[in-house]
């Protein structure tokens, strides 16, 4: 059994001129200990069903269909208060901003510890000595002295350090992390990959990890799905997506990415922008970029089908071709 | 040093530097004695923009490098050095004067959100410059400029009459550079301009504005953290840490062997698009506070090859082989490794 299966989910955001379907019928499943990628330009879906997993889509929206399941239980319909006890102890968060997901009138030392005796009934001291345990283990230098600082103390890396610690203290199956380092400089931003990549595999916790940044998913991920306007186009193993990708639009995105060492006069472009999520069109919501675009891929939707190490939702592939 | 700009520069600068005053109030400062505290965003910094081509400046968050686009717009005033345009001591002269000076140097802004008026349409915020630089004279002129200018970025002319929030960020992107395009400038100055977009909109911004200085043969200035953006669009590159100039030179040499420790930690850090690669043992370190820079060379106690005298004198800019300068006694005295290169080439 999967630990997480998302089923088709829908999610939906109603608004004046009619519902907003964000994310549109997604399928996914993650295994334990799997770092999963899911990538995509703004607007594609991928922070919402981020959201959708760990039940924070913000009212009015809502999950319209579908299930999301947890080691095969439901946890989609579940009540607020049941949910806030998955979130933290099966689920962690890792937000961009670090400095948003601490609490600035708390001390690093006493959010570590609250969230560790709530979610793993320790005792005060046991529960401040693994804090001091986890703030080294994240690379924060002298943690004794850190432990009673607040998050305004620290820098930018080092906050996201804290938010890491803060989300496996409690020791989850499974990591939800939203673009974990889009507000960290380069240098540590590589810092933080390898550190959420070392302690995920010495836990065994899986990892959602949801970016729009590619060097990012190949160094991180070892399966990536890739969404756009609402749906999955590919998904497969890194190395398949990220060298040898098979839809049009993961092709057109991985080409436009400037590469150091390649010259070349003029960048690859994908003409045109990702289509608005209102009045979607019937077929495939790429094709009015697509170089590759049939007269069917207009009015016939593609539905993902197996290709390659994954799926792929391309009319490009499969029994027509 | 003189100042010397030869006639293939079109900027130069000559040790200019920014500080700021981040003091308490002095009330504050006379209760709880605390000393005055002096941020210097831009350390003694100098450099000649070539004509035609691309000067880019890469560097972290906090290194000064908008800093030094908004000294040479005039946005903030130095508080030393000189900054010439076309020979032109422009150092002190009030922001946007003298006009028939400015007018030929203009700036695009990363955050394509705030830097467009959102109650005025694209008519007004293109033709604005249009009618204050007497470019245009009458209404439909403008109308006719506005119209050209908005397909020369890839526009349809018809956008002129919506408002900013009625485009995407690339689009809104391409309005700021067709504003900027406006009075027809012979240097651009653009700050972090794709940062804020997606990968493949950042794809079609970039080649716009590669095509836009071939045709009107602007120089850039190009600001930007990420180092790939800057392999496609440079010809120089200036690399800032902690307000100073570490390495400057042709973008070649510098990528091909960089010879200061922190061009290195940055090329070293930036995700390769390849599966499977060796894992890199991540270099340690942030960027220091910039208001108690470390003493001696600034990137000393990041630096692998630190040693005293890095730690008490600040290294210049000296001349390499390879025609690049860089400011580093690892490299004065020998002590850098010959650089191996892992990359796509």
């Amino acid at each position: 059994m999967s630990l997480l299966e998302l089923d088709n989910i829908v999610v939906e955001f109603p608004t004046r001129r009619g519902p907003l379907e964000a994310v549109k019928g997604l399928s996914l499943d993650l295994d334990e200990g799997e770092i999963l990628g899911l990538v995509g330009e703004s607007g594609a879906g991928k922070s919402i069903t981020g959201a959708a997993i760990t039940g924070l889509i913000e009212p009015p929206g809502l999950i319209r269909s579908g299930e999301v399941r947890l080691r095969g239980a439901r946890i989609d319909n579940l009540p607020a208060d049941k949910m806030r006890r998955i979130r933290g102890k099966e689920i962690g968060a890792i937000f961009q901003d670090p400095l948003t997901s601490l609490n600035p009138v708390y001390t690093v030392g006493e959010q570590l510890v609250d969230t560790m005796r709530v979610h793993l009934g320790l005792d005060q001291k046991t529960a401040r000595q693994r804090a001091i345990d986890w703030l080294a283990e994240v690379g924060i230098p002298a943690p004794e002295a850190r432990l009673d600082q607040y998050p305004h103390q620290f820098s930018g890396g080092m906050r996201q350090r804290v938010v890491i610690a803060l989300a496996l203290c409690a020791e989850p199956k499974l990591i939800i992390a939203d673009e974990p380092t889009t507000a960290l400089d380069v240098s540590v931003q590589a810092q933080i990959l390898s550190l959420l990549k070392r302690l995920c595999r010495e836990n065994g916790t899986a990892v959602v990890l949801v970016t729009h940044d590619m060097g990012v998913i190949a160094e991180t991920a070892d399966r990536v799905a890739v969404m756009y306007a609402g749906r999955l186009v590919e998904i497969g193993d890194v190395k398949q997506v990220i060298e040898e990708p098979l839809h049009p639009y993961t092709r057109g995105l991985m080409a436009s990415i400037p590469q150091i060492g390649i010259r070349d006069r003029r960048l690859t472009q994908i003409e045109g922008a990702m289509p608005g999520l209102r009045n979607p069109a019937p077929g495939c919501a790429f094709a009015p970029r697509c170089p590759r675009a049939m007269d069917h891929c207009h009015s016939i939707r593609p539905a993902p089908q197996d290709a390659g190490t994954g799926q792929v939702a391309c009319h490009l592939y499969g029994e027509t071709s | 040093m003189t100042p010397q700009i030869t006639p293939d520069d079109i900027l130069s600068v000559q040790n200019i530097s920014k500080r700021f005053d981040v003091s308490e109030p002095f009330l504050n400062r006379l209760l709880e004695r605390r000393p005055r505290r002096i941020l210097t965003a831009v350390n003694d910094i100098s450099f000649e923009v070539p004509r035609g081509k691309t000067f880019a400046v890469v560097g972290e968050s906090g290194c000064g490098k908008s800093t030094v686009a908004r000294l040479l717009m005039g946005l903030h005033s130095p508080s030393g050095g000189t900054i010439r345009f076309e020979g032109d001591d422009i150092t002190h002269m009030p922001p946007g004067k003298p006009a028939a000076l400015r007018r030929r140097m203009q700036m695009i802004f990363q955050d394509p959100y705030a830097s467009l008026n959102p109650r005025w349409r694209v008519r007004d915020i293109i033709g604005e410059p249009l009618k204050n630089f007497g470019i245009c004279k009458t209404r439909a002129e403008v109308t006719r400029e506005v119209e050209k200018l908005l397909s020369q970025v890839g526009l349809n002319p018809a956008d002129a009459k919506k408002f900013p929030h009625e485009f995407s960020g690339g689009q809104r992107q391409r309005l700021s550079i067709a504003r900027a395009l406006t009075t027809r400038p012979e240097l651009l100055i653009c700050d972090e301009p794709t940062s804020a977009l997606d990968v493949s909109v950042q794809s079609q911004i970039l080649n716009l504005m590669k095509d836009l200085q071939d045709e009107f043969n602007m120089s850039y200035i190009f600001i930007s953290h990420d180092l790939a953006v800057v392999w496609y669009m440079a010809d120089v590159l200036a690399v800032m840490y902690l307000g100073k100039i570490v390495e400057v030179g042709p973008k070649e040499e510098i990528f091909g062997n960089p010879q200061h420790p922190y061009t290195r930690l940055l090329m070293e850090t930036v995700p390769k698009l390849t599966v499977g690669g060796a894992e890199r043992a991540p270099v340690a370190g942030e960027v220091p506070n910039p208001i108690s820079p470390p003493p001696g060379c600034a990137f000393h106690p990041r630096c692998p090859m630190a040693n005293d005298t890095c730690r008490s004198v600040a290294p210049a800019l000296n001349l390499r082989e390879g025609g690049q300068k860089s400011a580093c006694h690892a490299a004065d005295e020998g002590r850098l490794k010959p650089w191996l290169r892992l990359a796509a080439e």
